[in-house]
């Protein structure tokens, strides 16, 4: 390939990675913040990622001292971030946005490496963005835009692009230093993200079985084995785990402040608690039933998506029991494995959103899908074929066709979905110029902006809890905020919480959980309280009154602020 | 075929290999002889699409079936948070059996296709008969059972089951695939019986 080609390609890249940014970034990110705020008070941002940052930030072992439900590394990165910029949600939320372009991008360069078509790579990334980031469900429920749930985003699952890099090229050139990369993702990816870093390290042992399996298949069929690359698999496998174990390791010494060498039960008690805590008793469960009474006509996608998932890991065990297994098949079946385990996130709440997580590994396989069908093996026996393998007939034509077909079928979804015409993103600037600046949470930092008049006396009253918990915490008095903007509050004020749970009454489930909540507040309790003269919502009213009562037993009422009532220990 | 083939027997391959070679001797497919590799491969894909359509309803049917579970806790141990919001169910490990069952249904489903073409005078012809038979059911019942369930408004009951007539209309689909194949599996052995 010449220079000028190969300088032609990389241009032709970057100018996509560039679309990528301007796609997904924000240039109103204050405004967007503001947005999550008014709807969602960051309650799901607290529970991914904000209240256990927050905890370790003050010397809580994450999994010991403190509830870390998805996983321990996004708070660690967060905080290692917060030299270069504030801690707070706003920068948790840009942060988010900043990797999902980063994943997307790389999600370009994996498919472009896997189809060989940057047309098809540039289809299959519109694809994707069109069914996580800008999926129309996200509009549909009044959503300014998923990063409202980062568990639903990129962040749920952050190494999968690599991942599954890292894996093509060791199918391909069976490099000893792919798999140990490979392994090492896993590792990243169990300390990131606990469930979806599970789902990896199943399909990275299925992907060695079938390499293992792939070879005896193969000598059974008295077929050419898939080329070795490596004369010891097993010791590179041994690698890959080894590189997997030392960066798990290493990050949970990190996260447990050491607690993992001096309580290790407890720290792995905790750490898999995340995932069955709520499981364990159904809380959040939707049922299929109420996907078919509320969606029914929108079953035909997500049966359409796991189909495509469940049909590439039978291709792939069918290509392997007949000896007959490739790269490219057995990459497949990995990213249809994964998509299955994926599909379970929606199994458990089967709300059409959870599809969003799924959308990555959709991608992959639909370009993969094109890709093969654009590509007529050509039967080197039939005199038509060319040197270069191809068959001029009908099979060109569409391998001509087909790549431009996606294009513009993907960035027509994409651009018609009503969640990507309402995103703040550059193109929606240049139409529709910047939204209004309005009134900021933190307006000497910019942040949390965008809220309208309505929101003028919340706005005072939070600045004024948030200054009155830091002169408090600065005081040396150990403070609790009765309240749903718990941690918000916090992060703020970067004080230490009283509890590091992110909710006082979304997690709080149980009569007996109300009880020992309660009993907390009592004389080991806290120095001063923060709590609403009346309950914040009406599912939790009945623990705001259990809490209410131990606190007036408990506690001497202060000056209130604003709808915060303030209590002060009775000396 | 059972144990490692002729060219690698001997060094290697006792013990515990052989059993793994007799194994995976087992499980082992081969392409039938007289279709051409790229038919057979497609004929493949469209019977994995069938036994992959007819599994996923049947899965879904299956956890819209066993759907919710007792709860461990009694609901007026519960907060009003926590009635609002814990519905425990089956659907996750039904569904994990359901994919397992899938995968299983694929294989034998293969193996099945691969025995029926080896048999078959006509074997190629068969298969682009077979191919389209069972894309045609896949896509079919698959899409059936969409507009079904889109189509239809059920009444689930308070504990959030489906009427036993319902889950009939929302299996038929499926089980007519099944017949379908069944009866073409039925003509196409008379087929090749018939055909010397």
């Amino acid at each position: 390939m010449s220079a000028m080609r190969r300088a032609g390609r990389g241009a032709a890249d970057a100018g996509v990675v560039l679309l990528i940014f301007c796609t997904l970034a924000t240039p109103a990110i204050s405004f967007l913040a503001g947005r999550v705020f008014a709807i969602d008070g960051f309650f799901h941002w607290d529970h991914f990622v904000m209240a256990p940052a927050l905890a370790w930030r003050h010397g809580m072992a994450l999994g010991v001292e403190a509830y870390s439900e998805y996983g321990v590394g996004w708070p660690l990165v967060l905080n290692g971030l917060s030299s270069f910029v504030p801690f707070s949600h706003q920068s948790a939320l840009q942060l988010g946005i900043f990797y999902g372009c980063v994943v997307h991008a790389g999600l370009y360069l994996l498919l472009v490496a896997l189809s060989g078509s940057r047309m098809l790579a540039i289809a299959g990334t519109a694809l994707a963005l069109f069914l996580g980031p800008f999926a129309p469900s996200v509009a549909r429920q009044g959503a300014p835009t998923l990063w409202m749930w980062p568990s639903l985003t990129v962040l749920r699952s952050p190494m999968d692009v690599w991942f599954f890099m890292a894996v093509s090229f060791h199918a391909r050139n069976r490099r000893a230093r792919s798999a140990i990369l490979a392994g090492a993702l896993v590792g990243l990816a169990l300390l990131l993200e606990t469930d979806t870093g599970l789902f990896l390290a199943i399909v990275f042992i299925v992907y060695g079985l079938c390499l293992v399996l792939a070879e005896r298949f193969a000598v059974l069929a008295e077929r050419a084995p898939l080329p070795r690359g490596s004369r010891r698999p097993g010791l590179v496998f041994a690698g890959a785990f080894a590189a997997g174990v030392s960066v798990l390791l290493a990050g949970w010494a990190v996260a447990s402040h050491g607690a993992l060498f001096t309580r290790p039960g407890a720290f792995a008690a905790g750490w898999i608690t995340g995932m069955t805590n709520t499981t364990g008793i159904g809380v959040g469960a939707l049922p299929f039933s109420w996907f078919l009474q509320h969606h029914g006509t929108e079953l035909g996608w997500p049966l359409a998506a796991v189909g495509a998932c469940l049909l590439a890991v039978a291709w792939t065990m069918t290509r392997l029991v007949h000896g007959r297994l490739d790269a490219k098949s057995l990459i497949a079946g990995c990213v249809g494995l994964y998509g299955v385990a994926h599909w379970t996130v929606f199994v458990w709440r089967t709300s059409p959103l959870r599809l969003a997580s799924s959308a990555i590994p959709l991608a992959i396989l639909a370009v993969m899908a094109v890709g093969a069908a654009r590509r007529p093996r050509a039967d080197p026996s039939d005199p038509r074929t060319s040197r270069s393998g191809h068959r001029p007939v009908a099979g060109d034509v569409i391998g001509r066709t087909l790549p431009a077909l996606a294009l513009a079928a993907s960035l027509l979804l994409l651009v018609s979905s009503p969640s990507f015409q309402a995103y703040p993103n550059l193109w929606r600037m240049l139409r529709a110029g910047l939204p209004p600046a309005g009134i900021a949470l933190f307006p000497g930092r910019g942040e949390i902006g965008g809220l309208g008049p309505e929101r003028r006396t919340q706005v005072r009253t939070l600045r004024a809890v948030i200054r009155d918990v830091e002169r408090r915490t600065r005081r040396g008095e150990r403070v609790a905020v009765v309240d749903p903007h718990k941690t918000l509050i916090f992060v703020a004020a970067d004080a230490l919480p009283w509890r590091s749970s992110p909710s006082w009454f979304a997690n709080t489930w149980t009569l007996a959980d109300a009880d020992r909540l309660a009993r907390s507040l009592g004389p080991s309790g806290p120095d001063a309280v923060f709590i609403r003269s009346r309950a914040p919502s009406r599912v939790g009213s009945d623990v705001w009154r259990t809490l209410h009562d131990a606190v007036a037993a408990h506690y001497a009422q202060s000056q209130p602020i604003g709808v915060f009532e303030v209590w002060e220990r009775r000396r | 075929m059972r144990g490692p083939p002729s060219g690698i027997r001997g060094r290697g391959t006792r013990g515990l290999d052989r059993f793994g070679y007799d194994v995976l001797g087992l499980l082992r497919a081969s392409e039938p002889p007289g279709v051409p590799h790229e038919l057979y491969w497609a004929s493949v894909l469209a019977v994995l699409g069938w036994a992959v359509s007819l599994g996923l309803q049947a899965t879904v049917l299956s956890m819209i079936v066993f759907g919710p579970r007792a709860p461990a806790v009694a609901p007026e141990l519960l907060t009003a948070m926590g009635r609002a919001n814990v519905r425990p169910e089956w659907e996750l490990p039904v569904f994990a059996v359901g994919c397992l069952v899938i995968m299983a249904a694929c294989f034998l489903a293969v193996r099945v296709w691969s025995a029926l073409l080896a048999e078959h005078p006509s074997a190629a012809r068969e298969a682009v008969r077979g191919a389209a038979l069972h894309a045609g059911l896949a896509v079919a019942s698959g899409f059936a059972f969409v507009v079904l369930s889109a189509a239809v408004r059920f009444d689930f009951g308070s504990d959030g089951r489906l009427p036993g007539a319902a889950v009939g209309r929302l299996a038929a689909p499926g089980l007519a695939a099944l017949l379908a194949w069944g009866g073409y599996h039925v003509l196409a052995r008379r087929r090749s019986r018939r055909r010397p």
